[in-house]
């Protein structure tokens, strides 16, 4: 009975161990790959208008067809290739978390990092100005614009980062906050070196990785929400390919054509799942004590 | 015998966010000449910190400095005006105490040499390795090895000898050393006592160190000041203040010293050093002393005795002038 039960949890720690040892390439893997096919859904998609938005001439006839050998992901209720659609549909979802990620990050970085070092007067603005908008729920800002200005993927994108921004601020400010407490930072600092170098040279570099290591990770969870934006339709217009988008115009049948829900979901699920297993596999190998050769290029 | 550090009745405060001033240091005079190495014993809080900070010039921005300080010709501490330039990291440099949070972990040993060196004399690449080599042996490390390591891959000696080696590259002829043996073994305590010591007869370096240890004080130091509550309460060469302590402080510091192998009661000094504060009047020790009497009520003057400094009432009728 023990010797099982010993058996069981060793096998199972064994399966653990080398899960572990293959987070970062399943991750990178994944992500590779859905690169690779927004990059080339022009050239790979069957039906690359319909992919767009283009509703066929026998639409009635096509619509809700089930998966077969020429629509391999089967067609939605207008008739339009399914597959097509939702390989067009990674590209907007790259798009949107490049977008995302990356202006947030710059916006958090240089605000953290002015708010650690800065202290005084703009530590206290710069803090207020974080905790207001991390308070803020991104769909309420997508809403607002979608009825200023109208529909289109910077509805969801200007949402985004209105919030996340606060997010990457607050983190780099944590971290930026006891680097700068650290004697190579104050004895710097006293000796007159310039500011801009100080912060670059050891602010920065101390502060970038941890932040960058969650912004990878956060990827999926900004992927999931721009989805959600789209999905009860207040970012991008009704025809374009979008999984969250799609999964809408599919929820109304989702009993009788459960596909067209089926496949952009599978895609999303995938896709956050592959962000998450890279930045979680990141996180040990770019911590300094657990290094031994890691060079960053900044 | 030239000058290298002259204070003359130097005070530094620190003052808080009601502009009220604390004093750390309350007017000491002192000198030290060219290659000696001159210690600031004391316990914690009282001052030794401060003194040290003040002439290697990285005091914070809110403290509050008072008399002068001479390093070499120049007039660093002219009252509350600071004036560093020419002489912070050029003529004097500084041994942190904690080598562990002063070296950057994210670079490696040569690149931190490069940033010191291309701040300060804006040395290449090429050159600052090339000076770091040199460095580096002087403290007995492996050039060749050392160079490519992350601070954490070294052990704490060792990052200690790193940084000594990285304060010396400046070709500083002063050192500030803050507690540099306070974190390390017996045998590394002894080998830096030794590095400092060859230090001073080779390159004629002048060397002020902070330490609590008395013991090894003694062993590599030429005059030992003995501070307390932010005054200098006895000053003179370091074997003999030890062996023939005159102020009481000094006398129950060195009685509290446990000695190795030998089965003496440990004594404490009974009481609390001054709050850091106002201006004090009286003998800053008059309540601890043992042997306080009414004229303590005074701050007594310095008095020469037996070719040392001692600020004690005792001594004013005993041949001293």
């Amino acid at each position: 009975m023990n010797s099982i039960e010993a058996n069981i949890r060793g096998a199972a720690y064994l399966v653990r161990k080398q899960f572990r040892k293959m987070r970062f390439k399943t991750g990178l893997a994944i992500v590779l790959v859905i690169t690779i096919l927004a990059l080339l859904s022009p050239i790979i998609a069957p039906f690359p208008e319909e992919g767009l938005g283009y509703i066929p001439e026998n639409a009635v006839a096509k619509a809700r067809l089930p998966p077969n050998p020429v629509n391999i992901f089967g067609t939605d209720t207008r008739g339009r290739d399914l597959f097509s659609r939702v390989l067009f549909g990674a590209g907007s979802a790259l798009v949107e978390i490049l977008i995302v990620v990356l202006t947030s990050l710059s916006i958090g970085i240089i605000i953290g990092v002015s708010a650690a070092y800065f202290k005084g007067v703009v530590e206290h603005v710069l803090n207020y100005l974080i905790e207001l908008f991390v308070s803020v729920p991104a769909i309420i800002i997508a809403l607002a614009l979608r009825l200023a200005i109208g529909p289109g993927l910077y509805v969801v994108i200007l949402g985004l980062i209105t919030t996340w921004w606060s997010w990457y601020a607050r983190i780099t400010y944590i971290y930026a906050r006891s680097i700068v407490e650290m004697d190579y930072v104050v004895l710097a600092r006293l000796s007159g070196l310039n500011s801009l170098k100080i912060i670059y040279r050891h602010v920065l570099r101390n502060t970038i990785p941890p932040v960058l290591v969650q912004a990878v990770t956060d990827m999926g969870s900004v992927l999931l929400e721009a989805t959600s934006i789209n999905f009860i339709g207040l970012g991008v217009p009704l025809n374009s390919p979008e999984w969250g988008v799609i999964m809408l115009e599919g929820l109304p049948v989702i009993t009788i054509a459960p596909w067209i829900t089926m496949f952009p979901g599978i895609f999303l699920l995938i896709t956050a799942l592959g962000f998450s297993l890279i930045g979680d596999s990141l996180r040990e190998e770019l911590d300094p004590r657990m290094r031994r050769r890691w060079r960053l290029w900044f | 015998m030239v000058l290298a550090v002259k204070a003359v009745d130097l005070k530094i405060g620190y003052m808080d966010e009601e502009e009220k001033i604390y004093w750390a240091v309350r007017g000491v005079s002192f000198q030290v000449s060219e290659s000696e190495i001159y210690c600031i014993v004391g316990e914690s809080g009282c001052g030794k910190s401060t003194i040290g900070n003040a002439i290697a010039g990285i005091l914070p921005s809110h403290a509050v400095t008072s008399g002068k300080l001479y390093i070499y010709d120049k007039k660093v501490i002219d009252n509350e005006k600071m004036d560093y330039t020419g002489i912070r990291g050029r003529v004097v440099s500084y041994i942190p105490q904690n080598p562990g949070t002063s070296l950057n972990p994210y670079e490696t040993i040569e690149e931190q040499f490069y940033h010191v060196l291309s701040s300060v004399y804006g040395y290449d690449k090429r050159k600052s390795v090339e000076t770091a080599r040199r460095y580096l042996a002087m403290v007995e490390l492996d050039p060749d090895k050392v160079l490519d390591y992350y601070p954490h891959e070294l052990s704490g000696g060792m990052q200690q000898r790193a940084a000594i080696s990285i304060a010396l590259a400046t070709g500083a002829r002063i050192i500030v050393a803050d507690e540099p043996t306070s974190s390390l073994d017996a045998h590394l305590r002894l080998q830096l006592i030794r590095l400092m010591r060859k230090l001073r007869d080779t390159v004629r370096l002048s060397l002020i160190l902070i330490t609590h240890d008395l013991v090894s004080a003694g062993r590599i130091c030429d005059t030992i000041a003995v501070m307390y509550a932010g005054k200098i309460v006895e000053e003179g060469r370091g074997s003999l203040l030890l062996t023939e302590p005159l102020h009481p402080y000094t006398q129950m510091l060195v009685d509290a010293v446990p000695i190795l192998g030998l089965k003496k009661p440990l004594k404490s000094i009974p009481g609390e050093p001054p709050q850091v504060g106002g201006e004090i009047s009286w003998c800053v020790f008059r309540e601890r002393c043992p042997v306080a009497f009414e004229k303590c009520g005074i701050h007594p003057p310095e008095l020469y005795i037996m070719e040392r400094k001692v600020s004690c009432w005792r001594y004013m009728n005993h041949g001293a002038r």
